[in-house]
């Protein structure tokens, strides 16, 4: 349905996007997952047809898009990052503006407002204004307005960013309801990695302007079966422990959080006895040790040797 | 679709509790205020003229005619264009013209009485001052004047005029008056559009002058400030909208438009057309409130229609190229500008604050250039009566700057397929 490549974006100092490849099939949620700044944005706004690639070229249904933006646009639903509203409007006044600019005839666009404030669940609050609204409440209306024109492909940024867990299940459930009962096509970009374990078929990750790893679920986290991942919990974290640690040849990642210590070590190894060897040898007070299924995040880890949230 | 985008914004505007507060009721607020401040004294700038005008004539002007007569004779010419001359030339008295057409008109009238002195009587009427100003008349001096235009040489042929230093203003009427006057009979046209033989002045020429000088004719201070203020606070529509459009921009909205196909240019016609018309509202309500409160009426509702469409599409010129402004630098410092610096500077110099077009030339000049100067100067051009001849200039200008600034935003606004 939709084909990027070798997709480039150089800003006066930063390579905001550097050489990504990817496609969309029809029906599909994709998951583009990365950490602050890896360029997911500017990527789905070359994709979108509102800015121009510096390179490489956006293939909707065969056709360029960097030409011929318009048949992409009539098929295309934007939920973009920010909260693109009138704070001053209500959200049927909003609905009812972005529903007109598509040309949408009264009766039919009535109609649809209905339908889509029933998905999104402000019905109540229609009347409204936006600028009362809750940050989920927003959150919402920002994916309602990318509904009304009954796009066949939509591209959401980080829709859930920034609200509480009742509503970000909301909109989970509503995206793969979208995709369940419309068979909408949907591009979801997050750094919440079990967003995207929940929600995607289809997983690119992406670092720094590079697509580091994708395909399936199982794709992604095979990448991990040949490691194992023990998360070790200690009353203090000492510098020696981490350090003899570190140093042991096993042990292919390390990270610090608090007072848990994360290693990635390989498959075969058994490790766990070593774990409280170390910790014996440096008086380190072990509170538990856990032995995990690789998470995406570990895949991450693994992949960049940073954590995906600072 | 455009209607679509403009009654959004007007939605949007009239939502908005701190524009109502600076669009509307602070000039409103400003008006009353001036009006019980300083409203009186401003009419005691343009006080109803009421003066007296004395004229000395050193010579007998019918004499000097018929001396020029006699001379004439003496050319070789036709009996018949001989007798044509001297019927011409003996009602031909620059003099008596003077004072029956310019002094005796009918508008003059009321401001001058002009009062017939003897030379002898100049010294005391100085010391005592008598009169505001003093018209001398030379020896010879009409034989000088007639004989120079009808051959068309140059003639030192000079009025005197002393004014009474204590009052300035209607003593440089006095002396506009005559400078026109000897202009008039100076000049060749006269000639060349009557010819010899139909010598005379046309009182038109002179009508002109005195229409001008009619002008004094003062408007009430509470009409000064009304048009003051409203052409001023006008001006923050464009900032304001300026503002609006760059939000789109900023919180992606106008991602959002051009996803839905709608061309960027549509969407900036729709800006230029939402700050016209919410231009053209303020002003009605403006005008409307100080009709009620201050009993502001305007004597020509056709032309105070069109000047206020004038003034509003100007201000939907500037909201364009503001709008584009920001679009280009990605920040909304050209509304801030504008709405911070510009305005005032603007509303100075056209007026609003204070007739600062009386203190020279050039800032009247510069004044008119702003298009709250212009639509202030149209305004009150109207309302002091005057036919559409004296303010279509004005109107030709604000829809010549409208389309400036129309171009000028069209070059700036960042096209498709660049950033932005
Ligand atoms: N208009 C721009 N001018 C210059 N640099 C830009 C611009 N837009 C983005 N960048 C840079 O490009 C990089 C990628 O930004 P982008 O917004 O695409 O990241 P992102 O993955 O969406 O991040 P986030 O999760 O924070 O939304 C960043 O380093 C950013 O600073
Ligand atoms: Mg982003």
């Amino acid at each position: 349905m939709l084909e990027v490549t070798d997709l480039k974006k150089q800003y006066k100092q930063t390579k905001a996007v550097d050489g990504v490849n990817l496609f969309i099939e029809q029906g599909e949620i994709v998951g583009l997952l990365g950490p602050n700044g890896a360029g997911k944005s500017t990527t789905i706004s070359m994709m979108s047809s509102l800015i121009p690639p510096s390179e490489g070229d956006v293939r909707f249904l065969n056709e360029s898009v960097i030409k011929q933006p318009q048949k992409l646009r009539e098929k295309l639903g934007v939920v973009p990052q920010e909260i693109a509203l009138y704070l001053n409007l209500t959200a049927r006044e909003n609905l009812q503006f972005f529903g007109k600019i598509y040309k949408m005839d009264k009766k039919q666009l009535g109609a649809k407002i209905d339908q889509v404030l029933e998905i999104i669940g402000l019905v109540d609050k229609q009347n409204d204004l936006v600028k009362t609204f809750s940050g989920g409440m927003k959150r919402r209306l920002n994916i309602g307005v990318a509904l009304l024109h009954d796009p066949s492909l939509v591209f959401m940024d980080e829709p859930t960013v920034g609200i509480d867990p009742q509503s970000r299940n909301y909109i989970l459930d509503t995206v793969k309801r979208l995709n369940r009962e419309k068979n909408m096509t949907i591009l979801y970009t997050s750094h919440y990695m079990e967003e995207v374990e929940y929600l995607c078929d289809r997983i690119y990750i992406m670092d720094q302007g590079h697509i580091i790893a994708s395909g399936s679920k199982d794709d992604i986290k095979n990448i991990l079966s040949a490691e194992q991942t023990f998360q070790i919990e200690t009353a203090v974290v000492k510098e020696e422990f981490t350090n003899l640690l570190k140093e042991h040849p096993s042990v292919r990642q390390l990270t610090v959080q608090e007072k848990t210590v994360t290693l990635l070590v390989p498959k075969e190894v058994v490790f766990f006895q070593t774990i409280i060897e170390l910790a014996e040898q440096t008086n380190t007070e072990l509170k538990s040790v856990q032995v995990q299924k690789p998470s995406l995040e570990d895949v991450f880890l693994h992949l960049t040797g940073r954590a995906l949230r600072d | 679709m455009i209607f679509n985008l403009v009654k959004k914004q007007l939605l949007l505007i009239i939502r908005n509790r701190q524009n109502f507060t600076l669009l509307l009721a602070m000039p409103l607020v400003l008006v009353f205020i001036i009006k019980f401040a300083i409203g009186d004294l401003m009419h005691q700038d343009v006080p109803e003229i009421d003066a007296a005008v004395a004229i000395v004539e050193h010579t007998n002007e019918e004499e000097d005619i018929q001396r020029l007569v006699d001379e004439l004779m003496l050319l070789p010419m036709e009996e018949g264009d001989k007798e044509k001359i001297k019927n011409n030339l003996s009602s031909f008295q620059p003099i008596q013209i003077l004072k029956d057409q310019v002094f005796g008109h009918e508008q003059l009238k009321e401001m001058f009485t002009l009062e017939e002195i003897t030379p002898e009587e100049i010294e005391k009427a100085k010391q005592e001052e008598l009169y505001t100003a003093i018209i001398e008349v030379p020896a010879g001096f009409s034989y000088e004047l007639v004989k120079s235009t009808i051959f068309n040489g140059k003639s030192d042929a000079q009025l005197t005029l002393y004014v009474d230093q204590g009052e300035d203003f209607v003593a440089n009427i006095v002396k506009d008056l005559l400078l026109t006057f000897e202009e008039q009979m100076h000049t060749s046209s006269v000639l060349e559009r009557n010819g010899l033989a139909d010598l005379m002045v046309m009182p038109e020429d002179i009508k002109g002058e005195i229409h001008s000088i009619s002008k004094v004719d003062p408007v009430s201070g509470t009409t000064y400030y009304a048009v003051g203020m409203s052409v001023m606070f006008v001006l923050y529509i464009a900032s304001t909208m300026g503002s609006y459009a760059f939000e789109e921009k900023r919180i992606h909205v106008f991602d959002r438009i051009l996803l839905a196909n709608v061309s960027r240019w549509i969407f900036f016609t729709g800006t230029f057309f939402a700050s016209a018309i919410i231009a053209l509202a303020q002003l009605f309500i403006l005008y409307g409130f100080c009709a009620v409160i201050f009993g502001v009426h305007w004597p020509n509702v056709t032309h105070f229609l069109l000047i206020s469409l004038g003034v509003s599409l100007a201000v939907g010129g500037i909201a364009s190229l503001l709008t584009a402004i920001n679009y280009r630098f990605q920040s909304e410092t050209a509304s801030t500008v504008f709405s911070s610096v510009i305005i005032t500077v603007f509303a100075f110099l056209g007026g609003s604050f204070y007739p600062v077009g009386n203190l020279s030339e050039l800032v009247k000049f510069l004044g008119d250039l702003t298009p709250n100067g212009a639509g202030m100067s149209a305004y009150l051009t109207s309302a002091q009566g005057y036919g559409f001849s004296e303010i279509y200039m004005y109107l030709i200008y604000l829809l010549l700057f409208t389309v400036v600034m129309i171009l000028a935003a069209v070059w700036t606004f960042p096209k498709r397929g660049k950033e932005a």
